[in-house]
């Protein structure tokens, strides 16, 4: 009996020799098609690298400092890699999450490149001449020209995202640190509170103080957002 | 429509940039990035006020008046810097806001402040500037300039870690 087990077994894994081995799972660098802000290459090389794509696009924004080379880089990469093709899309809430979470790595990578690109100007480091923006040259023109038909191009594609706006600008009071202005602009603009308070903050920097004018201005004559949800029951 | 009038604003940048290189054009690159930014502005907050897009209007206002004040700047010599910094950023600011009350003109918060705003910005230059304040605001930014840096760097990493809250 023991002997036609092993028997039968013997033949069951040749039968498993000769069948073809499953193919085996290649990862391939390509561009993303769900996580896009310009063309979806930096999600693309994090999905491949399996790291978050924030870390790849703060890089990305760094690298600005080598002039416009990386952006050309950016660009060739994006004509010639494919895109990611998936069944599994993401749903709207999802999206979006994602496009918030994008607006804040773009806010905190801009934020973070002038902080350095003024630091090093303190330091003489470099001058403003060699930075990407102030590189006066054909070749940041052709880049940035590129840049321009690409997202004329990109403009046929991309469906314009539909905002819900509030009727009414109110005092946030989910979305409050101080008095809740930030957060109630920010819900009346719908832009992410974040960038509001940093706006807020860099404007009270800037002008010593004196803007907070504004801010105590629109803190007394707008009503927080409960009192106006009362006045429309009531209503 | 958004990205539409972008793109064409970064084509004709780029178009006048290539122009003012070959030696067509008699403009500056400062004059360039300006006219750009006011045709980008006018554009946009024409769309944006009618189609009721309340950011890209604050911004495309803000962006104009950059372009103007950037104008301003390349054609004549403005020795206090500072002072026009100051003055630009609580006049953009508050033009924003009054642009903002007449896209709705129920909220009257927006005009209140944007008057402010605007005032402040006349006396700081036209009242105060004369007694001295402007040269206060110049000592003042000459030691902003040293920590503004390290405010940018901070507010950049802190938008950085709280980005999925």
């Amino acid at each position: 009996m023991e002997n036609q087990d092993n028997f039968n077994s013997s033949e069951n894994l040749f039968k498993q020799r000769d069948e073809p081995p499953p193919p085996k799972h290649v990862k391939k660098l390509s561009r993303s098609n769900k996580n896009v802000i310009i063309a979806g290459v930096c999600s693309g090389i994090a999905e491949y690298l399996n790291i978050d794509p924030a870390y790849i696009r703060i890089i990305g924004i760094l690298t600005l400092f080598f002039n416009s080379w990386s952006a050309a880089a950016y660009l060739i990469v994006a004509l010639f890699l494919p895109v990611h093709t998936s069944q599994n899309d993401f749903s709207e809430l999802e999206k979006e999450k994602i496009r918030k979470e994008n607006f804040r790595i773009i806010l905190s990578g801009v934020l973070l490149f002038t902080g350095f690109r003024f630091s090093l100007e303190a330091y003489e480091i470099r001058t403003a001449a060699q930075f990407f923006f102030l590189s006066n040259n054909v070749f940041v023109a052709l880049i940035v020209l590129a840049y321009g038909v690409y997202f004329l191009y990109g403009y046929r594609k991309c469906e314009e995202q539909k905002k819900m706006f509030v009727q009414f600008f109110s005092r946030s009071e989910k979305d409050k640190i101080l008095l809740g202005v930030c957060g109630g602009l920010a819900n009346y603009l719908c832009i992410d509170s974040s960038a509001v308070r940093i706006i807020f903050i860099l404007a009270a920097i800037l002008t010593l103080g004196l803007f907070c004018a504004a801010y105590l201005i629109l803190a007394i004559a707008a009503p927080s957002a409960p009192a106006i949800a009362q006045g429309e029951k009531g209503e | 429509m958004n990205r539409l009038i972008f793109a064409a604003a970064v084509i004709i940048f780029a178009m006048l940039l290539l122009l003012q290189l070959a030696n067509i054009i008699p403009l500056t690159f400062d004059e360039v990035i300006s006219f750009v930014f006011i045709l980008y502005g006018a554009v946009a907050v024409y769309r944006s006020l009618s189609k009721g897009d309340r950011a890209i209007l604050v911004f495309s206002t803000s962006v104009f008046l950059a372009g103007v004040i950037l104008v301003v700047k390349s054609n004549y010599e403005i020795h206090n810097f500072c002072g026009l910094v100051f003055a630009s950023v609580l006049f953009i600011s508050g033009t924003a806001f009054i642009l903002l009350f007449i896209e709705n003109m129920k909220e009257k918060a927006f005009f209140l402040s944007g008057t402010v705003l605007i005032l402040l910005s006349y006396f700081t230059i036209n009242i105060l500037g004369p007694i001295g304040f402007l040269i206060f605001v110049n000592k003042a930014c000459n030691i902003l300039e040293n920590f503004l840096p390290i405010v940018l760097i901070f507010m950049g990493i802190s938008v950085f870690i709280n980005r999925k809250k």
